[in-house]
Parts: C-alpha cells; sequence; structure tokens
C-alpha cells in the first residue's frame, strides 16, 4: 500500500490530530484537556490503522510503516497510559504538553516504523522532547540523556546507512555477511538507547535523577516502543548469522543479570526501577533471539511484555519524586506488584508469556532462566511494598493513577481482551 | 447447564473475598458469616466442571473451574480450621484487623484454588495464596516475610516454568492424560514439595512455624501447606513414572527425618513443625505412588489440616497459660485442663496414626498401596515413619499432660476461658469425625 492511496483518510486524521492539537496545547485553561484527548484518540486512531491484515506503507517507493493489529494494540495501550500520565502529573503548560504531543507521535514512528530512516526520525523527534521535558527540572539529567541519545543515533546512523549501501531497505530479513556490520551497530544503537547492559550505566542515573513526567514519558514514547521495534529487528534476522545471536544472547542474559541482582541491592526506589528498565530490556532481546531461532513465538507475548513493562515502569516514575521516595502510595504499589508480575495485575500475563513462549519454541531452559530473574524481581519489589507498607497507605493517590491502576488490573483480568482489540 | 459450576464460583469467590474486604472494616463475625456461606455455595458445584473460557489465547491459557470430591474434602477441612483459629484468635485477643483479613485472604486464595480446573487459573490463586501468607508472617516479622516470600517465590516460578511448558505441549487443563515433559514435571513436583515443607526443601518451615506465633502457623499448616498436598495430588497423574519415583523416595525420607528431628525436640512449636516436616513427606511419598495410596494421601493432607491446627492452638494455650514451652518443663496439666489435655489428646493421637482418629485412615490406605505399587521396603519405611510419629506424639502428651514435670516442680494452671476452649473442641470433634468416616469417603475419592 502506499501512501495516498486508500489509506490516506486514517493517516491524514492522525496527522491532523497531531497538528491541531500541539498549538492548542498552549490555549490556557483546556491546553491539558485537548493534550490528554488528542493522545488518546491518537491511539484509537493507530489502532483503526493497524486493525486491517498486515499491510505495509511506501512513499516514494520507499518503506514506511508496518501495520498489524499487535503493534496497533501497543499503539493504543501506550497512548492511553501517556494520556493518563498526563492528566495526572503534567503541570498546564504549553511548552510541556506540546512536548508531550510530539513525543506521543514520535512513538507512533519508532512502534511502527518499517525502515531505519523513520525509526530514526522518530527516536530522534522522542528524545528530543523527553530532553526538552527532563530540562525543565534538572538540566544535568536532560543533558546526560542527550548525550546517550546521541551516541545511540550516531550509532544507528552508521548502521543504517551500511544497511542502505548494502541494498536493506526495510528493519526485516536482514541476514547474510554483508548484514553483519550495519546490523551489530543498529543492534549496539539501539541497546544504548534502551538500556541494555553493557551500555546501561546511565539509567539508573537518569531514572533517580529525573522528572516523574520526563521518565514516564520516555519509559512510554521511547523504550517500550523502541525495544518492540527491537524485537521486530532482531526476530527478523534471517539464519546464518551466529556471532549476532550470540553477541545478542550474551548481551540479554547481562541485562538480567545485572539489572535484576543490582535491583536487589538498591534501597531508593527510582535506581532499583532504573534497574528494573536494564533487565526488561534483556528479557525482550531474548524472546526476540527465541523467535528468531524458532518462529513461533510471534510478536504478542513480546507486545504485552514491552507494554506491562512500560506502563508499570511509566507510573512508578510518575508516582516518586528524585530524593523524596513515593508521592503517590497506591499507583506505586500496584506498579511495583505489577512488575513483580503478581496476579491479577497485567504484568502476569506478561510474565507467563515470556516463559511459555520460550516453552513453546523449543528452549526450556530459556523458560527456567526467565523464572529465576522472575524470583528475583518479584522479591525486590514486593520487599519494597512491604517494608513500605505503612507510608505507602498513608499517601494520597490522584484520580487519573487510580484509573491508570485498574486498567493494569483490568488487563491483568482479561488479557484476552487485547487481541480482539487487535482483530488478530 | 455445564457452566452451572463457573456461577457457583464466582459466587462462592465473591463472599470469600467479600469477608476479606468485610474483615478490614472490622465486622469480624459477619466476615465469618461471609465465608461460611462461600463455603456453603461452593458445595453446589460438586461434580460439576466448566466449559473453557480463552483468557491468554497467544499461550494457549484458558480459564476453566470445577470441583470434585477432593477439592470439596481439602476445602472444607481448611475452612474448619480457618474459622476455628479466627475463633480462637478473636477470644485470645490477637485477632486485629489486618491477621482476621489476612487468614481469611489465605482461604479465599485456597477456595479459588481447588476450583481450578486449568493451569493458569491454579497458577494464579497459588500465587495469591503466596501473597496472602506472606503478609499474614510479614505481620509477625517483616524480615521474615520477606524470606518466607523469596523461598515460596522460587516455588511459584518453578511451578510457572513447569506451567509454561506444560501450556507449550498443550497442556490446559488438570483432567488431561497427557504426560508432562520430565524437566516440566521435575520443577512443579519441587514447587510443590517447597510448599509442602518436604526435606530437603524444608528449611523455610522450620523458622517460619516457630517465629510466627502458634495461631498463624496453624494457618499456615492447615490452609497454606496444604496447598502444596493438593497441587502434588492434581499434577502427580501427568507426571513421567521416573520423576514420581524419585519424589516418592525424597517423601520417605523426609517422613522418617520429620519424625525422628519431632522426637529428639523439647519445644512444643518445635515439635509441631518437625511433625510437619515429617507428615509432609508422608503425604508427599503416597501421592507420588498414585491410585488408591494418592486417594489415602489427599485423605491425609486433609487430616493434617484439621490435627496439626489443633497441635498448634494446644501449644498457644499452654505457652500463654504456664510461660513454658518446653516438654521437660511441662508436666501434670491433665488435673487442671482436662478439656485442653483431651484436646491434646486428639492432636496428639491423630498425628500418631492410632485408629479412629483423624490420620488413621489415610495413613493405612497409603501404606496397603504404596506396598502393593512402589514395594515392601517402601510400605516399611512409611510405617517406621508412622511408628516415630506415634512416639513423639504420646511423648509429647504424656510429658505435657500425664507425667510430673522433669525439670523442675511446676504448678499447673486452670482451665482456659470457654471461647477458647470451643473452637478446640471443634476441631477435637472433626478430627475424630474424619478419622471414623475415612473407609467411607476414600473410596470415593479417584485420583
Amino acid at each position: 500500500m502506499h501512501l495516498g492511496e486508500n489509506m490516506v483518510d486514517p493517516m491524514t486524521m492522525l496527522v491532523l490530530v497531531y497538528a491541531v492539537s500541539i498549538p492548542l496545547a498552549f490555549a490556557p485553561r483546556i491546553g491539558k484537556t485537548v493534550t490528554c484527548l488528542a493522545i488518546a484518540v491518537a491511539g484509537i486512531i493507530a489502532l483503526t490503522l493497524s486493525r486491517e491484515s498486515i499491510s505495509h506503507v511506501y512513499a516514494y517507493g520507499l518503506p514506511l510503516l508496518e501495520l498489524h493489529g499487535e503493534l496497533g494494540v501497543a499503539a493504543l495501550l501506550l497512548n492511553v497510559f501517556l494520556a493518563l500520565i498526563v492528566a495526572g502529573l503534567a503541570p498546564a503548560r504549553g511548552a510541556v504538553l506540546a512536548l508531550t504531543l510530539v513525543a506521543s507521535a514520535s512513538s507512533l514512528l519508532i512502534l511502527m516504523a518499517d525502515s531505519v530512516p523513520v525509526l530514526l526520525l522518530g527516536l530522534e523527534a522522542a528524545s528530543i522532547a523527553v530532553i526538552g521535558l527532563l530540562a525543565l527540572e534538572d538540566k544535568r539529567v536532560a543533558l546526560r540523556y542527550a548525550v546517550v541519545s546521541l551516541f545511540s543515533a550516531s550509532i544507528i546512523v552508521l548502521g543504517a546507512a551500511i544497511l542502505w549501501a548494502n541494498g536493506f531497505k526495510t528493519i526485516h530479513g536482514l541476514g547474510g555477511p554483508e548484514a553483519a556490520l550495519g546490523l551489530a551497530l543498529l543492534v549496539a544503537g539501539v541497546a544504548a538507547e534502551t538500556g541494555l547492559a553493557p551500555f546501561h550505566m546511565w539509567v539508573p542515573d537518569v531514572a533517580s535523577r529525573g522528572s516523574g513526567l520526563g521518565l514516564s514519558v520516555a519509559a512510554l514514547a521511547v523504550d517500550t516502543p523502541l525495544l518492540v521495534t527491537l524485537y521486530r529487528i532482531v526476530s527478523g534476522i534471517e539464519p546464518g548469522l551466529p556471532y549476532v545471536a550470540t553477541m545478542l544472547l550474551v548481551l540479554s542474559i547481562a541485562s538480567m543479570c545485572v539489572g535484576e541482582l543490582s535491583a536487589l541491592a538498591q534501597r531508593d526506589v527510582r535506581r532499583m526501577v532504573g534497574f528494573s528498565v536494564v533487565s526488561d530490556a534483556g528479557y525482550i532481546v531474548l524472546l526476540a533471539l527465541g523467535e528468531s531461532l524458532s518462529g513461533r513465538i510471534g510478536l504478542w507475548p513480546a507486545i504485552v511484555f514491552a507494554t506491562a513493562s512500560g506502563a508499570s515502569l511509566a507510573l512508578a516514575f510518575a508516582s516518586t519524586r528524585p530524593g523524596l521516595g513515593p508521592v503517590y502510595g497506591l499507583p506505586l504499589a500496584t506498579s511495583l506488584l505489577c512488575l513483580a508480575g503478581l496476579p491479577p495485575l497485567y504484568g502476569f500475563p506478561a510474565k507467563l508469556s515470556v516463559v511459555t513462549a520460550f516453552a513453546e519454541a523449543g528452549l526450556p531452559y530459556l523458560a527456567v532462566i526467565a523464572a529465576v530473574f522472575f524470583v528475583v524481581s518479584a522479591v525486590y519489589n514486593v520487599r519494597y511494598v512491604v517494608v513500605n507498607a505503612a507510608d505507602l497507605a498513608s499517601k494520597p493517590s490522584p484520580a487519573p493513577f487510580i484509573l491508570y491502576s485498574f486498567t493494569l488490573v483490568a488487563l491483568g483480568l482479561a488479557p484476552h481482551v487485547l487481541m480482539v482489540l487487535g482483530g488478530v | 447447564m455445564a457452566d452451572n459450576v463457573l456461577v457457583v464460583f464466582i459466587v462462592s469467590q465473591l463472599l470469600a473475598w467479600l469477608s476479606v474486604a468485610v474483615a478490614v472494616a472490622g465486622r469480624i463475625a459477619v466476615a465469618i458469616l461471609s465465608m461460611t456461606l462461600s463455603l456453603a455455595v461452593a458445595g453446589l458445584g460438586l461434580n460439576d466442571y466448566s466449559s473453557l473460557i480463552p483468557w491468554i489465547p497467544w499461550v494457549n491459557a484458558y480459564i476453566g473451574v470445577g470441583l470434585d470430591l477432593a477439592s470439596l474434602i481439602i476445602l472444607y477441612a481448611a475452612a474448619a480450621t480457618t474459622i476455628a483459629t479466627l475463633v480462637y484468635g478473636k477470644t485470645v485477643d490477637i485477632a486485629t484487623r489486618a491477621w482476621v483479613s489476612t487468614v481469611l485472604a489465605c482461604y479465599a486464595s485456597l477456595a479459588g484454588l481447588v476450583f481450578a480446573w486449568t493451569l493458569p487459573l491454579f497458577y494464579v490463586y497459588w500465587e495469591l495464596l503466596v501473597i496472602a501468607s506472606t503478609v499474614l508472617v510479614a505481620l509477625r516479622d517483616r524480615g521474615l516475610g520477606i524470606a518466607y516470600f523469596a523461598y515460596m517465590q522460587v516455588a511459584s516460578l518453578l511451578l510457572l516454568a513447569a506451567i509454561g511448558m506444560a501450556l507449550a505441549e498443550g497442556v490446559v487443563s488438570l483432567n488431561t492424560v497427557h504426560v508432562l515433559p520430565p524437566l516440566a514435571a521435575a520443577l512443579a513436583a519441587t514447587a510443590f514439595a517447597v510448599k509442602l515443607g518436604v526435606a530437603p526443601f524444608h528449611t523455610w518451615l522450620l523458622a517460619t512455624y516457630t517465629r510466627i506465633g502458634e495461631p498463624s502457623a496453624a494457618i499456615l499448616s492447615g490452609v497454606v501447606t496444604v496447598a502444596g498436598a493438593y497441587g502434588l495430588y492434581r499434577f502427580t497423574p501427568m507426571m513421567p513414572e521416573s520423576i514420581v519415583n524419585v519424589f516418592a523416595w525424597i517423601g520417605v525420607v523426609s517422613a522418617l527425618l520429620g519424625s525422628l528431628a519431632a522426637l529428639a525436640s523439647n519445644r512444643l512449636v518445635e515439635i509441631a513443625s518437625y511433625s510437619s516436616i515429617g507428615h509432609g513427606g508422608f503425604i508427599a511419598a503416597g501421592l507420588s505412588a498414585g491410585g488408591f495410596a494418592a486417594a489415602g494421601s489427599l485423605y491425609l493432607a486433609a487430616g493434617h489440616s484439621l490435627a496439626k491446627p489443633l497441635l498448634f492452638l494446644v501449644a498457644h494455650v499452654v505457652r500463654t497459660s504456664t510461660g513454658e514451652e518446653d516438654v521437660r518443663r511441662l508436666g501434670l496439666l491433665l488435673k487442671t485442663m482436662p478439656l485442653t489435655s483431651i484436646a491434646a489428646f486428639t492432636a496428639c493421637m491423630s498425628l500418631a496414626g492410632v485408629p479412629g482418629f483423624a490420620l488413621f485412615p489415610g495413613e493405612l490406605a497409603t501404606i496397603l498401596e504404596a506396598a502393593k505399587r512402589i514395594g515392601l521396603v517402601f510400605a516399611v519405611l512409611l510405617a517406621a515413619s508412622v511408628f516415630a510419629s506415634a512416639c513423639y506424639a504420646i511423648r509429647l502428651w504424656l510429658r505435657v499432660f500425664w507425667h510430673p514435670p522433669v525439670l523442675r516442680a511446676f504448678r499447673p494452671p486452670g482451665e482456659p476461658g470457654a471461647g477458647t476452649l470451643i473452637p478446640l473442641l471443634i476441631l477435637t470433634s472433626l478430627c475424630i469425625l474424619v478419622g471414623l468416616v475415612g473407609g467411607i469417603v476414600i473410596p470415593h475419592i479417584i485420583p
């Protein structure tokens, strides 16, 4: 399907929603409401776009977007969660709201990118928005995030150039010796941005000092879509690149080890959650490797795990302040228990999906490894909630975050609704 | 009409969790009433099984519920223990809102677990039971609660890995003819062994039971660890014979070690705790033997979930009345505490496997069938563990209630109030009833 054919109407609507809402975000009194609504509506339109059978959008012969029902569901979830974060946390300042809208629009590009230039465009725009949001509270944190973003973008550009030169136009089906270097650089760049070990050193520091809004937007609009795209890239690698697979296996298990074990040693909730970012990236890469090796996992386990992780991380960041610890009790407890994968929260189907996916891929030892790391994750998250139960119970909970928490419960109780929504 | 049981399950669960909410609000009597109603409703679902409802379709996970006699027996035994312990806790002023609601949450989780007929739903309630029991432990000691959670979470995630592998193999429900892959079977059996406190996976048990207070230990032994026995009962028919045999022998070793350790102990709660390790091993061995032995062991688990809490509650009465918990410093309590002595006698005779008391029918069925299925040596070792159990149980009762104290002169206190005695006597009656009707019930339990 080419841009300008019968997909033009919903696509135009999507562009219009963002184009109209960004100036309106600066309007006094209605700016915040418009922003929340625009983000949620954009999620619904993205889902509508994606509900058809698998299709690709081209422009001038170049691949732009890939539209799956699964990706549409991810877009909807991330946008709804982002809208609730904005409703509960964002100040009614035009610049902040506009940056959030830019991040939201860019996240759709990252999530549905079919080629590296589109991925890069989305990533750059989203990163700039997050840098802006972080800079509003702490410029040093924003600078650190900017350095990492620039570093990763440079490596991705280099990788993309090499792939492009070798005739690889899309992010799928990368294989053969000619793709090896470009692929390695592309994956390394994405790994740096998502905090995969050994590129993870910046994550806990930024997590412990960044603003709640900036970090939540980073989790929902940059990290999660990028992880899904990383999954799509890695799972699509054609066989014949054992060294790339080995590199990714080492990176993923190192991330899980470093993330979970370091989080276990933390007392500051922000740093603890920061290390969770590292480990969750590891699970996604491991899943992608499983799919690459077996072809029997599919996109759902990755979508569910990435969105559950991203939603929980965003809520945890939004419920805490650097140096102060928890400011909202129920949302923080919900997010940590969701990260721990306890039923009936959304983290549970995510955890079960990952373990079963490995078993289905014929890799039961990876199921056991994942289960072992899930134990560590459950222990440090539940430990925090148990030790700070009285403190958390005494903290307030804003209405949008209560709704956010209920959404996590509802998704845990009825995850099959996602499949219905996706029309898959 | 096949999904009547689904309605029964939903209503029963709503009432069970409503009792938790009511307890949080401080209405303990209403909470117990709601729990009892939930129990009554649950009974309506007997021998009914729902169709499967898609839950997480991409991993082949469905929701299905059902209730057979085995589930109902476990549920009723756990409910009796819960009610007796709550009433006891109320009369001795340990029943805070948090404690009561946590105890009821343990019951509500178990009530869901016994209805679960598909693997993911079983796991969900298993996790809820872990969370509720963790809170129960953490109410007394936060550090211990976290350690307990870590231990139980290891077991949970072994079970999760096993369930993941089972789902990947197309095993959806618990009443299947599929055989689990050996790795999945081994992981699941280990998870159940941890919960049941079978040696060498028992290391959490002693520290937890002896530090959380006897009433909470009664709930752990009567409502929480019984889930391990129930899980093993459901999963062993799906396990390869090699794995089942290994766990049968592990169970025998645990039965012997636990009973001998109880015989060498002098603290009341320590004896009860080691006894749990011993009986956990016996139950695991019987369930692994399969067939009629499994039915006997499940009945034994139900009896154990009445008799062991009774012993813990008696231990609490004795400790709080006398200030002593070393059996060598106690004695002659029969003279001044006759009703408590009867309750203790029933608990001890049940644990000793004496005919007419709770554990006898299950132990007899297990030993007889295990001799046929696994061999005479196996059955003799099981019988030896019963003999060791009888030794420590009879020693405990004689030391505390019959003989004069060994270490120092001791003035026996009077009988506690009627409010304290009633729950003990209810459990006493149930232990005897379970012992008497075992011969009728066990043949109807079909593994």
